[in-house]
C-alpha cells in the first residue's frame, strides 16, 4: 500500500455554501490533544499515575502562498465567528477531491476559531499566510454538507515588494512608506476562553473568543536619510526612533503599491493605529546595517480604506 | 440585485490571460459578512490599480486583497471582497 503523501492530506474551509480547499497550501498540521488529570489515589498501591481525560481539543495549522483573501480573513476574525473546517484525504488526480474508501483517512469536520494568523510580505519573495485554528466543540464526520468547489490550480503569487507599510501621525494619516523595507508581517491573535459547563455534553473543549490583538513587524535597511528622490516620503530609522521616544500613536496602513520605487499606494488592504513597542538596530561588520521594528495595534483595525 | 459570483469558468478565463470586467454589484443585507469574491485582472499594476479604484468607489463595502502576478500568463490580478457592515 503506497504511503499517503502530504499533498493528499488537506484542509478545506466550508463557507456555508461551498467547501474549498485552502489554495496554494504548502503545509498543514492537525494536533489532537487531551488534557488529563491524575486520578491515582490511596487505594491503589505503587506510584504509577492513573491519568483520566478531562477534556479534548484540537488545533489545525495551515500554511499557504495565497494571500489574496487577506481582507476576507481579517474581516472574519473581527466578526468573532468560527470557521467550518474539514480535513481529509484527497485524490492524487487533483489533490482536492476527497477520497472516501474503506481504507482512506476518514474525513473530519469541526467549527474552529482562527486564533492566530500571520501574513508575510518579504521583498522579492512570494507572500504567505500561516493560519492556526482552534476547534470549538466536537469533531464530527459531517464533511460533505455543502458541495465541493474545485479550485483551478494557479501560480499567481503576491511578490512582497508590492505590499508595503505606510506610517504617519496626526493629520498626516499614513502617508510615508518604510524606506528601503525588506520584510513585513501582520500578525493577529484572538484570545480564547475555555467555556464548558455542566450543560456541555461530551468532553470536547468549547471556546469563546474574548479579545483580538495584532502586531506588525518590519525590517529595513538603516540609512542616514533618504537616498532616492520620490514624491512619496519615506520613513527612516531616525523617524521610528523619534516616534518611539515620543510614545507617539501612529497611523498605519498596509497597501498594494506600484509606480516608481514601488512607493505609490493604491488600494489599502488594512489600516489602523499602533505604537512602536520594539526597535532593534543591527550593525553587522561589512554588511548593511538594518533595523527591526514591531508595532502593536491600538484599537481595532479597518479592512480596506 | 444579487451579485454575480465568480465561477470556475471565470477563473479559467483569467488563467488564459483574458481581461475580465468587474462582476459584482453593491451587496445586500445589513449584517457583516463576506460575499463571494470578485477577481479583477490587468496586464499592468497601473491598469489594475485603476480598475480597483473604480470598482471600490462604485461598490460600497468592497475591500481589496493583495496584488498577485501570474508569471506564466503575465497577468496581474486582485481579489475584491464585498463586505456588508
Amino acid at each position: 500500500m503506497p504511503n499517503l503523501k502530504g499533498q493528499n492530506f488537506r484542509v478545506f474551509i466550508d463557507d456555508g455554501e461551498h467547501r474549498k480547499v485552502v489554495a496554494q497550501s504548502t503545509n498543514c498540521t492537525v494536533n489532537y490533544t487531551a488534557n488529563i488529570e491524575d486520578a491515582s489515589h490511596k487505594d491503589i498501591t505503587g506510584m504509577a499515575a492513573l491519568p483520566s481525560i478531562v477534556s479534548k481539543g484540537c488545533t489545525i495549522q495551515v500554511d499557504s502562498l495565497d494571500v489574496s483573501d487577506i481582507g476576507a480573513i481579517l474581516t472574519k476574525i473581527k466578526t468573532g465567528t468560527p470557521f467550518d473546517l474539514i480535513w481529509e484525504e484527497t485524490s492524487t488526480t487533483d489533490n482536492q477531491t476527497p477520497v472516501v474508501t474503506d481504507t482512506s483517512l476518514l474525513p473530519r469536520h469541526a467549527k474552529a476559531y482562527l486564533n492566530d494568523a500571520t501574513f508575510t510580505f518579504n521583498d522579492r519573495e512570494n507572500s504567505a499566510k500561516n493560519l492556526q485554528f482552534t476547534i470549538t466543540g466536537a469533531i464530527d464526520d459531517l464533511a460533505d454538507q455543502n458541495p465541493l468547489t474545485v479550485i483551478t490550480p494557479s501560480i499567481n503569487f503576491t511578490k512582497g515588494q508590492y505590499v508595503r507599510l505606510f506610517l504617519g501621525y496626526g493629520v498626516l494619516g499614513a502617508s510615508a512608506v518604510i524606506a528601503a523595507g525588506k520584510s513585513l508581517s501582520l500578525h493577529t491573535s484572538v484570545s480564547l476562553q475555555e467555556s464548558t459547563t455542566k450543560d456541555t455534553t461530551g468532553n470536547w473543549q468549547v471556546q469563546t473568543p474574548t479579545g483580538i490583538s495584532y502586531d506588525i513587524s518590519t525590517s529595513a535597511l538603516m540609512r542616514s536619510g533618504e537616498t532616492i528622490t520620490s514624491t512619496v516620503a519615506g520613513y527612516t530609522v531616525n523617524d521610528l526612533v523619534e516616534l518611539y521616544e515620543a510614545d507617539e500613536v501612529l497611523n498605519w496602513k498596509i497597501a498594494n503599491v506600484g509606480g516608481d520605487n514601488n512607493r505609490t499606494a493604491s488600494s489599502t488592504i488594512v489600516s489602523g493605529r499602533a505604537i512602536v513597542t520594539s526597535l532593534q538596530l543591527n550593525g553587522p561588520n561589512r554588511q548593511d546595517a538594518t533595523y527591526n521594528a514591531t508595532l502593536n495595534g491600538v484599537g481595532d483595525y479597518t479592512v480596506g480604506a | 440585485m444579487a451579485q454575480k459570483k465568480v465561477t470556475e469558468e471565470d477563473t479559467q478565463e483569467q488563467a488564459q490571460g483574458q481581461t475580465s470586467a468587474p462582476k459584482a454589484n453593491a451587496p445586500e443585507g445589513s449584517h457583516s459578512e463576506v460575499k463571494t469574491p470578485v477577481i479583477l485582472i490587468a496586464s499592468s499594476t497601473e491598469e489594475l490599480n485603476s480598475k480597483v479604484e473604480e470598482f471600490i468607489s462604485a461598490n460600497p463595502g468592497a475591500v481589496a486583497g493583495c496584488i498577485g502576478y501570474d508569471q506564466m500568463t503575465r497577468i496581474y490580478s486582485i481579489r475584491i471582497d464585498i463586505i456588508n457592515n
